[in-house]
């Protein structure tokens, strides 16, 4: 999956590669003149080699940070490139994908995705272009400059290499359980105290503080616990690693240092051998340890993929029984959530037209919103048909039915931003005489007129500055400002007191006389006024007619109307 | 910061994921970038090592190890220094090689190599060890200490704040702990050794190698604080993205149905090509530092070589001490480095340990009473004579006086902020009043002690709260259990009864797995009325004596409710109640209505009895009218 989008950088990566491999050169060349310096320089007591070869380690130095630093200005556009494509073919697909389509991932796991995961891979690529392939080379590099200088000692190196390496694998892999283990209890740990927090009086109304340190200690410990064990294997790591290079050198010294007396060995190609030996071990080690954690991306990488192979499951389909039917038409529409095996419509037949105003009302899950949800096209799975104006709604595309039908929603979302943005969210030409309307209708007007910043008042990240009835107003009025031919309403009164909700209602029958609205409610005193009213129960429409006639034969309707006393009857508040 | 906070906090409630607003790569200078300011770093330390007083020889074990691995490192290029210089006069002076000396030589090195290879692996692990339990401890401490706090102290706090406390203050006090506080040491003893062993090498090059560090410690600062700003675009530019890409998820509804989302598309691509630019440019800024530094000190180090190399041949430096004075120069630079990010590190520390330290010491509950009470004996005869409370100095509770009969069902309304969850709140002796006595079956409630006197209650509070865990674990979360005791041990029949009573049995039923189905903090995979249907089972399983509903049922449609009300009669016929409710069905029925206003009980009757007052009941009845 990868592939594709390191493709888009290859010549980066090349030129990346390049002045990494010049990097490591250099870096490698370091040593090397020194071994000049001593069996040329100091044996000779040449001082022209000295500075020679000295100025040649100046230049290597130099070449040697600037083509790091060229190779790692490279790199970061490759991974910051990388990291933007990523995300934007993510939320480019995300954002298009219908409710069926989503269903299987909750809203936190695309966040995550979008940001962390896209972090993660890049990170990774990172590694991998940087660490892993600089690591390898310099290791390559420092054995093959050895065996240049000595074959037999070199022999000693290469033997050696493979040992540390499977130490340092071996090492690091029995820690990393431990490291997903510390991960989770830290997790476990801050969400028990943020919970506590939260708690804090539910806790002590029901006596459970020496409960919950009690659970508390259980993490701690866990922590403790794990972290002693990650970290007694990882610590032995380097200072064994150490260990071993140390006695490396010795043995290269004492067996070499034989070798100078009979002259089949200088005393600088000893001292260069000591340096790449050194070289060559720590970067083996550093490489084991990076190979384990490649791993960990994989999931990362795996949960992208995943997105990005999703297809939109709602695709534009023809119609071969079309009509000139004006109106939202039910037909016989069974539907299951996808994955559920209750029904949450059943054989449900209505027709929304032009000029009515008619309303749903039912208990909490009796599937009035699911109603509204088919209405949009958010799903599919369904049997029977939903029309509009004559046409299978699965024919249109999603702007045809979003320019036809304005939805207020149950739960009222605002993005942050100013009052004015989000009305015009409704209505992108909208003008401040048309947002104050909608705001006067929704008795948000005076509100607004009050505040010192108007229209340009300030809503926070999820709208945490509003009450929750300010919201809804809010919300009704960005769908009002909106131009089509129906509009429906998802239980969006529930936070208004009776009297806000009444001036709401009375401005939305004027402004709407001639479109047709649908509202959904859970209150008697919402639908009473409507033209028909739809009981709902277990998805089913189990009455249907006016509230007198409904009053007079649906037993459902009068238990409501029952539990909410008489109609005129509201709330204390 | 502030902000941001809030942000967070707001997240958690909702149990979405805390979306990282972290400066990207920063961290690889991060040692030269962290600040922070104590107001008393001595008494800090002090209390900080207090804390480290029951592990403390294995803390000065530690210590002392770390200096003994310090001193060896720096023994052992000297020794291989001879060694060379044992060849060098092989080859100089063509004599025979000595292998005695030699070998006495190598013995020294490979005993100081496997001591230096013990003393640093067990000081590393004694000090994981000491730092590890000294967290364990501080957090511990800590999560006793939220329970023994006051409530005001939370009215007073962000909960971000005091979560943060715990995940980052104390994790920093950790990480100084545990790594920086051995590795400064060790840095400051590799430092001053190494100093030692150039100027005892040749003094003159000591001199030379050491003044250019200062010189490529002012480069990397002056570095570092021209990427600040980068690196704070950078971190902003990632929280405005990250903001917009959580919104764009979560308003799915209007982006789709109002038809915004090609220009959502575009906003959102014009900020990620603007972050792409700014992600770019701080990695590269983060990596390219360091390096920028270590090029003057590795010309230094060139120069070294050839100027040493001229005391080489001229004799004033064997061969042996040349290797080893460059071993040293290369030894010099990491401590340095570490040294000088040392006194942020520890600052920062010590920072994070005083606030850790505040929290320890905020005001604490103080026990009055230490009567026990037995739940079921009593029969719920409640008195307020003359409370006066305030949650601030000004009185909210001036003189309330209330008499509650036993089995009484007691409505209380008023406007948001009359008073009334103050009520319940000294009900349950969540604050203490100033003045006056509430009592319960005419003996003073401060008399008990509070974990006694909450045996007498079942409450669900407005501000539903369920942990993350099974739905069984939360509804037998209200069972009495005994310390030792696991919330599993609760009787499964006494979960399920207790979710009937609640009509919670439906929808939990219906979902997948049931009662063992987990919820996600903050129980975001239910709705509101749900959440509300499993704090009322919880509260019905205690079968308390007296009942207390604040707003309990307000996102419940009104049928259920009333099946609700049913249930609870059922359970407690003869129990003591008071609903909270705006609801007219929910109070209507009650025995008497308290009406409060601003913290004052002002009228007191049956629903009819307030409307035929025509006081102020009557009026809210009036206004509350379609």
């Amino acid at each position: 999956m990868l592939i594709k989008y390191v493709k888009k950088y290859a010549i980066l990566i090349v030129g990346q590669l390049f002045f990494a491999s010049l990097w490591v050169f250099t870096q490698l060349m370091i040593p090397r003149y020194m071994v000049d310096i001593i069996d040329v320089g100091f044996m000779m007591k040449d001082m022209n080699v000295i500075i020679n070869r000295g100025l040649l380690m100046l230049l290597a130095t130099v070449f040697n940070i600037v083509s790091l630093m060229i190779s790692i200005s490279f790199l970061t556009r490759v991974t910051a490139g990388i990291s933007r494509d990523l995300r934007a073919d993510l939320f480019e697909k995300i954002i298009d994908w219908s409710k069926e389509t989503r269903t299987s991932f909750s809203n936190s796991t695309l966040i995550t995705r979008t940001v962390n995961d896209v972090k993660q891979v890049s990170n990774f690529i990172d590694l991998s272009l940087r660490k892993i392939f600089t690591l390898s080379i310099t290791v390559i590099g420092a054995l093959a400059v050895s065996f240049s200088l000595d074959v037999k000692l070199s022999f000693i190196i290469l033997i050696i290499i493979p040992a540390i390496f499977l130490l340092g694998l071996f090492l690091t892999t029995k820690a990393l359980p431990q490291y997903a283990r510390i991960r989770l209890s830290i997790d476990k740990i801050n969400q028990l105290f943020r919970e506590n927090i939260r708690g804090i009086r539910v806790i002590r109304a029901f006596n459970k503080s020496d409960y919950e340190v009690k659970e508390f200690a259980k993490a701690t410990e866990e922590a403790y616990q794990a972290n002693v064990k990650s970290e007694s294997t990882m610590m032995l790591l380097s200072p064994l690693i150490l260990l071993l290079t140390n006695i490396l050198i010795l043995v290269i010294l004492l067996i070499g240092g034989g070798r100078t007396q009979i002259g089949t060995i200088k005393l600088g190609v000893l001292v260069g051998l000591v340096e790449y030996a050194t070289i060559s071990l720590n970067n083996i080690q550093q490489f084991a340890s990076i190979i384990t954690i490649i791993p960990r991306s994989k999931v990362s990488i795996d949960r992208i993929s995943e997105v990005l192979a999703t297809e939109e499951l709602l695709t534009i389909k023809e119609d071969i029984l079309q009509s000139d039917e004006k109106g939202i038409m039910f037909k016989n529409v069974d539907f299951y959530y996808p994955g559920s095996r209750r029904a949450t419509l059943r054989n449900l037949n209505f027709h929304l037209k032009i000029g009515d105003i008619k309303a749903i009302i039912g208990s909490t899950g009796s599937g009035k919103s699911t109603i509204l949800k088919l209405m949009l096209r958010d799903y599919d799975a369904y049997q029977g048909r939903v029309c509009l104006n004559g046409k299978n709604i699965q024919t249109l595309s999603k702007e045809q039915i979003s320019q036809t039908i304005t939805y207020i929603p149950q739960t009222s979302f605002l993005f942050s931003g100013t009052i004015r943005e989000n009305i015009k969210t409704g209505k992108k030409d909208a003008t401040d005489k048309e947002i104050w309307e909608v705001l006067d209708m929704v008795q948000m007007g005076d509100f607004f007129r009050e505040s010192p910043q108007g229209l340009d008042t300030h809503i926070a990240q999820n709208a945490v500055n509003f009450s929750g009835g300010q919201k809804q107003r809010i919300s009704i009025a960005r769908g009002l400002i909106r131009e089509s031919e129906y509009y429906i309403f998802d239980d969006c009164f529930s936070a208004l007191d009776y009297s806000t909700e009444k001036k709401i209602r009375e401005a939305i029958r004027e402004k709407l006389a001639n479109k047709g609205v649908l509202i959904v409610a859970q209150r008697v005193a919402t639908v009473k006024d409507a033209d028909e009213i739809l009981v709902l129960e277990k998805g089913e429409i189990v009455d249907r007619g006016s509230h007198k006639e409904l009053c007079k034969k649906s037993k459902i309707y009068k238990e409501i109307l029952a539990s909410q006393l008489k109609p005129e009857e509201g709330e204390i508040r | 910061m502030n902000t941001e906070n809030v942000n967070n906090k707001d997240k958690q409630q909702e149990g979405l994921p805390t979306v990282s607003r972290g400066v990207g790569g920063a961290g690889r200078v991060s040692g030269l970038l962290t600040s922070g300011k104590t107001k008393d770093a001595k008494k800090t330390l002090l209390r900080l090592f207090k804390n480290l007083a029951s592990f403390k020889w294995l803390f000065i074990m530690a210590i002392l190890l770390t200096l003994i691995t310090s001193i060896v490192q720096i023994l052992i290029p000297r020794r291989i220094g001879q060694i060379i210089n044992i060849f060098m006069e092989l080859i100089t002076k063509d004599i025979a090689l000595d292998w005695t000396v030699l070998g006495k030589i190598s013995i020294v090195l490979l005993i100081l190599y496997i001591f230096n290879f013990l003393s640093n692996y067990i000081s590393n692990i004694l000090m994981v060890r000491v730092s590890q339990k000294v967290i364990k401890s501080l957090r511990n401490q800590m999560q006793v200490k939220l329970n023994s706090l006051t409530l005001n102290y939370f009215d007073r706090s962000s909960a971000g704040d005091m979560t943060s406390l715990l995940s980052n203050d104390l994790d920093n006090v950790a990480n100084t702990l545990q790594s920086g506080l051995t590795s400064s040491l060790s840095a400051i003893v590799l430092l001053v050794g190494v100093v030692i062993m150039m100027v005892v090498i040749n003094p003159i090059l000591a001199f030379l190698s050491m003044i250019v560090i200062p010189v490529s410690y002012f480069m990397v600062k002056y570095l570092i604080k021209k990427a600040k700003p980068i690196f704070q675009k950078n971190a902003k530019l990632t929280g405005v993205f990250n903001g917009k890409i959580e919104e764009a998820y979560m308003g799915e509804d209007i982006v789709k149905h109002y038809d915004i989302a090609d220009d959502l598309k575009t906003e959102l691509a014009s900020l990620n090509e603007e972050l792409y630019d700014s992600e770019w440019k701080s990695s590269l800024v983060s990596f390219v530092t360091r390096p920028a530094g270590d090029l003057i000190l590795n010309s230094n180090y060139v120069l070294l070589a050839i100027w040493g190399g001229r005391y080489v041949i001229n004799g004033v430096l064997s061969l042996g001490d040349f290797q080893a004075f460059l071993r040293y120069t290369q030894m010099l630079r990491g401590p340095f480095n570490q040294v000088l990010g040392i006194f942020n590190t520890i600052m920062s520390a010590l920072a994070s340990a005083e606030r850790v330290f505040e929290f320890l010491d905020a005001e604490e509950i103080v026990e009055l009473g230490n009567a026990s009470m037995d739940a079921s004996a009593v029969k719920g005869k409640i008195e307020f004579d003359k409370v006066n409370f305030g949650y601030t100095e000004n009185l909210l509770f001036d003189g309330v006086n209330l008499k509650v009969q036993p089995g009484e069902q007691i409505a209380i309304v008023g406007r948001t902020g009359a008073g009334k969850t103050t009520l319940v709140n000294l009900l349950m002796r969540f604050y203490e009043i100033s003045a006056g006595i509430i009592s319960i079956d005419d003996k003073d409630v401060k008399e008990y002690k509070t974990t006694e006197l909450r045996k007498a209650y079942s409450m669900v509070l407005q501000d539903t709260w369920l942990f993350s865990g099974s739905i069984r674990d939360n509804i037998a979360y209200g069972a009495d259990i005994s310390n030792k005791e696991d919330l599993s041990e609760v009787d499964f029949e006494r979960v399920e009864e207790a979710a009937k009573l609640a009509r919670a049995d439906s929808f939990i039923e219906r979902l997948p797995q049931g009662y063992d189905t987990v919820l996600a903090e903050g129980a975001s995979n239910l709705s509101q009325g749900e959440i509300q249907l499993l704090t009322i089972a919880r509260a019905m399983i205690k079968k308390a004596p007296i009942i207390i509903l604040d707003e309990a049922t307000s996102s419940v449609d009104t049928r259920t409710e009333l099946l609700i009300q049913h249930g609870l009669k059922q359970l407690a016929a003869n129990s003591t109640s008071f609903i909270i409710a705006h609801r007219l069905s929910t109070i209507k029925d009650a025995d008497r209505i308290i009406v409060m206003d601003s913290g004052t009980i002002v009228e007191v009757g049956t629903h009819q009895q307030l409307l035929d007052k025509n006081g102020y009941y009557a009026q809210m009845y009036e206004a509350g009218q379609a």
